[in-house]
């Protein structure tokens, strides 16, 4: 698909913004954006995406957070908006389809935002980083873009629960294969886990921390037994969830200190030879990484 | 012509009467031009309600009924009955709807009947224009085509051709015998499957009634109820049938291996092969997309060794045309692919299996031999079934795939016969078990130590060790759990064959929203279908199990047997007609009929409607450019519908002059 010049707006949400704790999946993703050509604009004064725990409590509140942001979008007249935190993704699909759907939400909206009662908000859609880069993007000019091969590098894809539930228009619910593509465009060795798409425990690590262990165990040895040598992610929870209990599992789990467990969007970075501080990638995973690798110049 | 019109109002007990206020209806009907007697009657239908109409006929020398009561479709044929029996022609009759058209539809008394009044006054009217018309009898050809070689199939052919009638016997497959031939049991009696199903192929292939067109396939219908013209494909087999002795030589030569769908692609078999040992016809096919000498032009080992030179390369299709009476379809099912259920992995992880893959598994002529054991060559342990897979499931298809349950308790039975040690466990929304013998069966498995667990699998995983967790909610505990499995065997659901739909077109029948093919009344007509020479039996209507197929398959012999015997069929003089002196061929009407029933007469070059093919729909009629003169639709001509529409539109209950003339 020609992709060139194509613009949408961007809503970094509270965790992949500048100052937040995903902020390297942020950078990473804009960076690779810009590698490939495309320009994405910050949705102005953008404000938090209305929060699926928000929601619960006050379910008018939540949907007119989330309406303020595709209102703004709309204003700029970028009514394709790229997001990377799967929560965001969840709660501003969830947002869009009330609107569109129920007629009494969609009142109660326009009250206050009238623009999405125009007809140009039938244009709206909300992109998840990944399906923009597999299903507008594509293989081709990806692959155009590497500079250095991941060859041999074993990689496993952690999905989270969000990204394809249960929104699930660009893969299947229950099993993607999305990630999976791209590790393979960039050179490296997808390898499976049948609980890529399991809880990471989400919040009750504040209150359950056990409970949250217990699953995370699992994944971890699912993705050793097949060998792992890098975990991706794409959700800032999962990320930090991982690393957090890695440390806490200690020596429960047989999973390497040093094994990187890092954003997607940083692993493309690297093989499009993007530099290590763009990327918010530490030196020491970087250096492990490229000590896996084969390096191979592409043509 | 003088009109002595009767209208006779139904009660319809008080269907009618409690809305319909039936006694001003009778004084109106009685006061219209025309109406020499009107009378009303709690259930017209009935005995004496018919007889008061016979009686009046004869007694006032009527020329006309109306009867306002229910839907044409529950009682015009009684009525008409009424009449011819009563001497008066039966198209001399117009039914009124004041039931699901005024009484059923409304609360209001003085609107119904006003209503009533006006659709009464639109009838009389009508009659006026009725002309009396003649049924049309066209001869049968006395044999009938048979589409699948299944059980279904394989017990109409038996039935017919005993009773004498010439057969065709067409099946896709190299040989007869369908889905049960893959079956190692049956349910609840565990009668070897075999067993009971060979001999009735082997009859079928002696049979001098029945001709046997395996690997072959219909390619177009055309013709009518009594008169299909039938053109069936029969695949090149690159064996010579007539000179082949099923001797099995070129089987044990034949260097090329395929995966063996007979066994669910769990074994090998030859590129040159018979599906099972017991096929039916016994003669070798060679499998084009896998001979050697087809792919790469080598070999041709087979022609080397066959002792009766039966192998020829150069065998083409071959195009064989039929004339039968009526045909069957017994096309079976297709088994629902589990693998775009993504969460139960079937496809990815070795040791999830279908119900059919672990039927084959327990076959004694099977990939195993009858033993239980996984692809890794272990005996499993332990065994979750999961029911219901495909099938009450919104996402892919919302009926009872019928069987299931009894199948997965079965191959439950067997498992436990086959490794005496393993743990089985039955994951079930609701067990039915709805036939003769079959709660039995129920009790039976249970008592063997099946376990019996009521929840659907949530999704299947693999552990460290390499096992199989299986996680569902047991819904009578209320509780989330697993279970560590060395085997999970899906029961998958029955659903219509792939081409299904196409084969209704072929046929000109309808299917059902699930793509099965819609018989005429799920009651009272389950193996006839709207068209009326064709009938339905067996699964390709609905899921279905072996003795519900079988009586299907006699059923739908009957119906054929009792059409054929009838030596000519009735048709409905409700067509369309051509008036050649007047019809200058433009052929529009042609383009326009759905059932291909007008054509062009090449010698007046003007069109003509083949009578037993119109269905009276009146499209051509409506397309017609030189207007009603040309093309005429009997019992629905310009002047009966206008004079219908003018008593109501102009609301003038007395006649009205006809603003268009008929020739």
């Amino acid at each position: 698909m020609d992709t060139s010049g194509k613009a949408l707006s961007y809503y970094p949400g509270c965790s992949c913004s500048r100052n937040g704790i995903g902020r390297h999946y942020g950078f990473s993703s804009l960076a690779v954006l810009r590698a490939l050509g495309i320009t994405v604009s910050e949705i102005e004064d953008w404000n938090c995406c209305g929060s699926n725990l928000y929601r619960v409590v006050d379910e008018k509140g939540s949907y007119l957070l989330g309406a303020r942001n595709l209102a703004k979008a709309l204003e700029m007249n970028l009514p394709e908006i790229l997001i990377l935190c799967p929560a965001c993704f969840l709660s501003m699909n969830r947002t869009l389809t009330e609107i569109l759907a129920n007629t009494k939400v969609r009142n109660e909206i326009t009250k206050k935002y009238s623009i999405l009662g125009s007809p140009a908000s039938s244009r709206l859609r909300i992109r998840h980083v990944i399906d923009f880069l597999v299903n507008d993007i594509g293989e081709e000019a990806i692959k155009n873009r590497v500079k250095r091969r991941l060859e041999g590098l074993k990689i496993a894809a952690y999905y989270g629960c969000q990204i394809t539930r249960p929104y699930s228009y660009f893969d299947d619910p229950e099993f993607p294969t999305s990630l999976e593509k791209i590790i393979s465009w960039i050179g490296g060795q997808p390898v499976e886990s049948p609980l890529k798409t399991k809880c990471c425990g989400g919040m009750l690590m504040l209150t359950n921390e056990e409970e949250v262990l217990t699953v995370i165990e699992k994944i971890f040895n699912s993705y050793v037994r097949e060998g792992a040598e890098c975990i991706v992610t794409a959700c800032p929870l999962c990320h930090l969830n991982l690393e957090m209990a890695r440390t806490r599992l200690g020596k429960r789990i047989s999973v390497d200190k040093r094994l990187p467990i890092i954003y997607f969007t940083q692993l493309v970075g690297l093989s499009f030879g993007i530099g290590i501080d763009e990327l918010g990638i530490s030196k020491n995973i970087a250096e492990h990484l490229i000590e896996k690798m084969v390096l191979t110049a592409t043509v | 012509m003088d009109r002595k019109i009767g209208v006779y109002i139904c009660h319809c007990g008080l269907n009618i009467a409690s809305t319909v206020n039936v006694q001003k209806l009778t004084e109106f009907a009685q006061g219209l031009e025309g109406v020499v007697i009107a009378r009303d009657y709690p259930y017209m239908c009935s005995d004496p309600g018919q007889e008061l109409i016979k009686k009046d006929i004869k007694e006032y020398g009527l020329t006309n009924v109306v009867v306002a009561s229910c839907s044409p479709t529950m009682h015009g044929p009684t009525f008409q009955k009424v009449c011819e029996e009563a001497g008066l022609n039966p198209y001399m009759f117009q039914m009124v709807n004041i039931r699901e058209h005024v009484s059923w539809v409304t609360d209001d008394v003085e609107k119904a009947t006003e209503k009533a009044k006006l659709l009464v006054a639109a009838a009389v009217n009508r009659v006026k224009f009725h002309e009396p018309l003649e049924k049309i009898h066209v001869p049968l050809t006395q044999s009938v085509l048979i589409v699948g070689g299944g059980i279904t199939g394989i017990e109409a052919a038996l039935k017919l051709a005993n009773s004498g009638k010439k057969v065709y016997l067409v099946e896709r497959e190299p040989s007869i015998g369908g889905r049960m031939a893959q079956l190692e049991k049956t349910f609840p009696t565990l009668d070897c499957a075999s067993c009971i199903l060979t001999p009735k192929m082997v009859d079928v292939a002696s049979n001098p009634n029945i001709t046997i067109l395996a690997y072959s396939e219909i390619k177009e219908v055309s013709g009518y109820i009594g008169n299909y013209k039938v053109k069936v494909v029969k695949k090149p087999r690159y064996v010579d049938e007539n000179k082949c002795i099923g001797c099995g030589l070129c089987a044990t030569k034949c260097p090329s291996k395929v995966l063996d769908e007979f066994n669910m692609g769990l074994s090998y078999r030859k590129a040159i092969y018979i599906p099972f040992p017991q096929a039916v016809p016994r003669k070798y096919t060679i499998d084009r997309e896998r001979c050697l000498y087809f792919t790469k032009n080598i070999c041709r080992v087979c022609e080397r060794f066959c002792p009766t030179k039966a192998i020829n390369f150069e065998q083409k299709p071959e195009e064989i045309a039929l004339e039968v009476g009526a045909v069957i379809l017994a096309t079976g099912y297709d088994v629902f692919d589990p693998s775009v259920i993504k969460r139960y992995g079937y496809g990815r992880y070795k040791n999830v299996y279908t119900g059919l893959e672990v039927e084959r598994l327990t076959s004694a002529s099977g990939p195993t031999n009858g033993r239980i054991i996984l692809r890794d060559g272990r005996t499993p342990s332990t065994v979750v079934i999961i029911h219901c897979v495909g099938s009450r499931d919104e996402n892919y298809h919302v009926y009872c795939s019928r069987v299931c349950c009894m199948y997965a308790m079965k191959l439950a039975h067997l498992i436990k016969e086959r490794a005496p040690n393993s743990t089985v466990y039955e994951l079930y929304i609701d067990i039915r078990a709805h036939g003769k013998g079959y709660e039995e069966f129920y009790r039976r498995v249970q008592e063997e130590g099946v376990i019996f667990i009521r929840g659907k699998a949530a999704e299947i995983t693999e552990s460290d060790n390499g096992k199989l967790i299986v996680t569902f909610e047991d819904t009578l505990l209320g509780k989330v759990q697993q279970i560590e499995a060395d085997m999970v065997v899906l029961a998958t659901a029955l659903e219509p064959r792939k081409d299904a739909r196409e084969l209704a077109r072929i046929f000109n029948i309808p299917v059902d929203k699930n793509g099965f093919f819609l018989e005429r009344h799920p009651k009272l007509a389950p193996v006839s279908t709207v068209n009326r020479g064709v009938f339905v039996a067996g699964a390709c209507q609905g899921p279905k199990d072996i003795p519900d197929s079988v009586a299907q398959g006699a059923a739908a012999a009957a119906e054929a047997l009792a059409l054929l015997s009838q030596g000519v069929v009735e048709a409905e003089p409700v067509i369309a007609e051509v008036n050649k002196d007047l019809c200058s061929g433009c052929r529009i009407c042609i383009s326009v009929c759905p059932y291909n029933a007008t054509v062009f007469d090449r010698e007046s070059k003007t069109a003509s409607v083949q009578e037993v093919l119109c269905q009276g729909c009146g499209t051509c009629v409506a397309s017609c450019p030189s207007g009603a003169r040309t093309l005429r639709q009997r019992g629905f001509t310009d002047k009966q519908i206008i004079a219908e529409i003018e008593a109501i539109l102009l609301k003038r209950f007395v006649p009205v002059e006809v603003l268009i003339t008929e020739t």
